[in-house]
């Protein structure tokens, strides 16, 4: 199936395409500065980064899917990790005493510190695979996540009809 | 497509084994700060021979073998359920009304008279010398210990050494409480003690309402001011599961009786 596909090759790809490609990983830097107490800020953008480039070519449609893709499951540890703080800080406020911070420290469970810990790690680990796929991409070379590369490739390429095959209406006469 | 959920399941597989890898080392992380001794058994003892001659200029005491006896009872029971068996447990009956116990280091329990006087029944007596077990099987006496030594040392350094703060700073060691951690731990160990030697949980919770009860009555009571947070306390032995195939094994009341009588009418200690 996959020697059927034509891939885009490096020569073959724009340098505008490159630039969308690389921009779509690490606009999320910006974004996530700019909208840093929630943490869905920046897959809204990448939503929308994604419906406005992945049209114009298969190239950018795969990374800036892939992007998107990737930042579903980091976006939900860091909205998990951001609400249960705030309810373990808030749930336990005002407090008796204000020198008492102990149901605080105690909501700060082994399960919770288990959760920032892995939340950090897996922040870590997409940010160094969002650096190598946006060098990557800048190349106008593919680069393909676990898991997600595999779907964006089957977004971008395999269930991907051409730009503008639907719009071929005029066919020629039936015998 | 077998290969993407193959990937995604990997993924998942190592998200969850992480998560539970990384809570397991920090629970046993802390597991360990609140179990970890500072100090050698012997050096511990000659510790709680020097508090126990404080109190005991402090406070009078009662020694009476009859009351010895029940409460002698209730400890070689108590002790019965406890694994470590790092410390023989042995009390101390302070001839005093307030609604109290407390204890040092060395497995030394001291129990107010007030204390006895206000528990209905043996169990809830054994309910709360197993908390003060509890702080004692965590070390939490030590770890007060060690944060004050440290606060009265810095204070020295600070003020040339003066020996009227020091000396206050030490005292204030006995005076102080537990934080709201080391109480709701020496709680949860209370219970389970109390569970594996048949006696029945609910009592550290019957104890606590009955203490409410008192302190809306506006008695002195010691032992509700160094030990907050009663309602949240309440709720936890109240949410306290015991296990199906718990039988409960309850004290010779007529015993208790006996001495509940003697410290109402003040024969006893006499």
């Amino acid at each position: 199936m996959d020697n059927e596909i034509k891939l885009p090759q490096p020569n073959e790809v724009s340098y505008k395409e490159k630039e969308r490609a690389m921009a779509s990983y690490f606009m999320m830097f910006a974004s996530s500065t700019i909208g840093l107490p929630l943490p869905f800020f920046n897959l809204i953008a990448s939503w929308i980064f994604y419906r406005y480039t992945s049209k114009t070519s298969q190239f950018v449609r795969f990374h800036s899917y892939q992007s998107m893709l990737s930042q579903l499951p980091i976006t939900v540890f860091n909205t998990v990790i951001v609400f249960w703080t705030f309810n373990i800080v808030w749930g336990n406020f005002p407090m008796a005493n204000e020198n008492d911070l102990a149901p605080i420290l105690e909501g700060f469970s082994s399960n919770y510190i288990g959760f920032a810990i892995v939340t950090a790690l897996s922040n870590l680990i997409y940010i160094i695979f969002s650096v190598i796929a946006g060098a990557k991409a800048y190349k106008g070379r593919l680069y393909y996540f676990p898991y997600f590369g595999n779907i964006a490739f089957d977004h971008a390429f395999v269930n991907f009809k051409e730009f503008g095959k639907d719009e071929y209406v005029n066919t020629a006469p039936k015998l | 497509m077998s290969r993407t959920y193959r990937q995604l399941l990997v993924l998942v597989a190592i998200f969850i084994s992480a998560w539970f890898a990384f809570s397991y080392i920090s629970q046993s992380y802390f597991a360990d700060k609140e179990t970890k001794t500072i100090i050698s058994l012997e050096s511990e003892e000659k510790l709680a021979s020097a508090i126990h001659s404080i109190i005991l200029s402090e406070f009078d005491t009662i020694n009476s073998p009859a009351a010895n006896i029940v409460l002698d009872s209730i400890l070689l029971r108590l002790q019965k359920g406890i694994d470590s068996a790092r410390y023989t447990y042995n009390f101390t009956i302070i001839d005093n009304e307030q609604l109290n116990a407390f204890a040092t280091l060395g497995g030394r329990i001291y129990i107010f008279k007030g204390l006895i006087e206000h528990s209905d029944n043996a169990e809830m007596l054994a309910s709360v010398l197993a908390h003060e077990i509890g702080h004692i099987e965590h070390h939490d006496f030590e770890n007060r210990l060690a944060k004050n030594i440290a606060i009265s040392t810095v204070i020295a350094v600070a003020t040339g050494g003066n020996e009227t703060l020091i000396s206050e700073l030490s005292k204030s060691v006995l005076g102080s409480s537990y934080d709201r951690q080391q109480e709701a731990h020496a709680d949860k160990f209370a219970m389970q003690l109390l569970e594996k030697v048949n006696i029945d949980p609910s009592a550290l919770g019957v104890f606590f309402i009955k203490i409410k009860r008192l302190d809306n009555s506006n008695l002195d009571l010691e032992y509700f001011q160094s030990h907050p947070n009663t309602d949240s306390r309440i709720e936890k032995v109240a949410n306290y599961r015991v296990d199906d195939d718990f039988n409960e094994i309850k004290f010779d009341s007529l015993q208790w009786n006996a001495l509940a009588d003697w410290v109402k009418n003040d024969v006893i200690f006499q």
